[in-house]
């Protein structure tokens, strides 16, 4: 007595914290900074899933230590290594290290 | 067979979870107020002892030489439990013990290679949490927190030590103080020495009836667990955790929408204060009314259960969702003698979880309201403020100048991450 009944209880609501995280223990959220730019996979405020439990694969969104800095790229995967999509010259090695894998972008799309 | 997993430096670790620009530098953190040094980095342990004060190294902060935190236990306690979760990966059978240590029970797991067993936890523990940890593995609960001290010191055992794995371990025990063991405080420390037992060796081969003599049965009980007798099992978690339950019987017999909302406002206050009394929130919520069962004709029984869209043990929120679920359930033309309100999915507060939902929720204001309405309502005695008494405000503040962020658990302090172009992977610049 005292439970609920099957069937009887007003539908539960959506759990938007279902669809995001698959795994609690590994999943943060960060947000973006710095300005907009044309092409690019995130925005300035985007707020991304990150869960450091998957492992980067070829064309990955991921975030990253770059130089004691965290940055989110996209990363390719060169024989065994995974690197920053990087073209034109900037070759020059810096620091790198996967930090986590995107695996949701949520982007408000009014002002805040 | 138990395995002890203990953070390395766990504040200090959990403060560099965000900043790889703090990796390999002299970090530490401060205990509650800004008194005194509790965690150190290994290279700040070069130079600065435990439990020295902020005073007596504010000029190598300044000069730049040691990065120093105020205590973040918010942030650190979410941490914990993200490293508790993970380790439920690897056993049925996981004990938390402190904010940074946790037994394992290994039982069933003796045909694996528990050192190669123990990396992995320890490798996955690191890339899942970003916290470092050192295992310490073998057959009983006070040899295995001796397993993970030598852990932490031995570079070749890469964070993970079995005692089973070494034939005569006669030299490392002689070579950890008796002041190590699990048990022994610094009075029976200072005991044991006066009596010639110096290492953790010579208690281990103590005389046993001595022992008991001398330190009584918890004495015993240590020594039979540094000989491998285990003595200590596995404390099962807090049980009491499930549900908290408020539910009366109306003083009469009620038949109007209004009044049943009254009394359920009345028994989610007083849910509501044994949530925050006991630390918790409830994530679901269920109200539930009926009429007599001594009634041969029109009965009526009805219940409705909501999810919260994050855990909460505040008042106003709770009476808010509880009114709702009596509008649905309650049915016109019944006389009802008793409402019950149920909170279930109760999680601790310090463990709540950011929610996509949540954005801009002010629970901090809330937070302060409820503790000030309790304190006040424990003072002069029950609903001396009642709900609809709103801004008060505590005047106290801790003292933190040097907070990090509460980077899981609140919206507005989550970690920043740069912008990268999609074309040249070149930063994005900061204007």
């Amino acid at each position: 007595m005292g439970f609920p009944i099957p069937g009887d209880a007003i539908e539960q609501s959506l759990n938007l914290n279902q669809l995001v995280i698959k795994n609690s223990a590994a999943t943060f959220f960060m947000r973006v900074d710095g300005i907009h730019q044309t092409g690019a996979d995130v925005n300035p405020g985007d707020v991304l899933a990150v869960d450091r439990s998957l492992d980067a694969t070829d064309n990955a969104l991921v975030v990253a230590a770059v130089n004691g800095e965290l940055a989110v790229m996209r990363v390719q995967q060169v024989k065994h290594q995974i690197r920053p999509i990087v073209e034109h010259g900037s070759t020059q090695e810096s620091q790198f290290e996967v930090w986590g894998v995107v695996t949701t972008i949520i982007r408000s799309m009014s002002p805040s | 067979m138990f395995a002890l997993i203990d953070a390395n430096n766990y504040f200090v670790s959990c403060e560099r979870v965000f900043r790889p620009d703090l990796a390999n530098k002299p970090v530490v953190v401060l205990s509650n107020n800004d008194g005194c040094v509790v965690s150190r980095s290994s290279e700040a342990k070069e130079f600065i002892p435990m439990q020295a004060t902020l005073y007596s190294i504010r000029h190598l902060e300044k000069q730049g030489k040691v990065q120093v935190f105020s205590s973040n236990p918010v942030f650190y306690k979410d941490m914990s439990r993200r490293v508790i979760e993970t380790l439920c990966q690897f056993s049925p059978d996981v004990e938390q013990y402190s904010i940074d240590e946790a037994f394992m029970g290994l039982h069933g797991f003796t045909h694996r290679d528990l050192t190669e067993y123990g990396q992995e936890i320890r490798q996955t523990v690191k890339k899942w949490t970003n916290i470092p940890v050192s295992i310490g593995i073998a057959k009983t609960k006070t040899l295995a927190k001796l397993a993970a001290h030598v852990a932490k010191r031995k570079p070749e055992c890469h964070g993970v030590f079995d005692w089973n794995s070494v034939d005569n371990a006669e030299p490392m025990l002689n070579a950890i103080d008796v002041g190590k063991v699990w048990g022994v405080g610094k009075r029976i420390r200072d005991r044991l020495k006066r009596v010639n037992i110096h290492t953790a060796y010579q208690l281990q081969n103590a005389d046993e009836a001595w022992i008991k003599k001398l330190f009584g049965i918890m004495g015993l009980r240590t020594v039979l667990e540094l000989k491998g007798t285990p003595c200590i099992p596995m404390e099962p978690d807090d049980l009491p955790k499930t549900m908290r339950i408020v539910s009366r019987s109306f003083g009469h017999l009620v038949t109007e929408l209004s009044d049943i909302k009254e009394a359920v406002a009345t028994y989610t206050t007083r849910c509501a204060e044994k949530l925050r009394e006991d630390g918790l929130a409830a994530g679901c919520l269920t109200v539930s009314m009926r009429t007599s069962y001594y009634r041969k004709e029109n009965q009526f029984y009805a219940a409705r259960t909501m999810t919260l869209d994050s855990p909460t043990n505040d008042t106003t929120r709770l009476i808010e969702y509880a009114l709702r679920l009596v509008e649905a359930a309650f049915q016109q033309g019944y006389e009802y003698l008793k409402a019950k309100v149920i909170a279930t999915d109760l999680v601790s507060v310090d463990e709540i979880q950011g929610n996509l939902f949540s954005i801009g929720d002010d629970s901090d204001k809330g937070n302060r309201l409820m503790t000030a309405m309790d304190m006040i309502n424990q003072k002069l005695g029950k609903d001396s403020v009642k709900f609809a008494a709103v801004g008060l405000k505590p005047t106290w503040t801790m003292k933190a100048d040097y907070f990090s962020y509460r980077y899981t658990t609140h919206w507005s302090e989550i970690p920043t991450v740069k912008g990268y172009s999609k074309e040249v992977g070149q930063p994005i610049n900061n204007q």
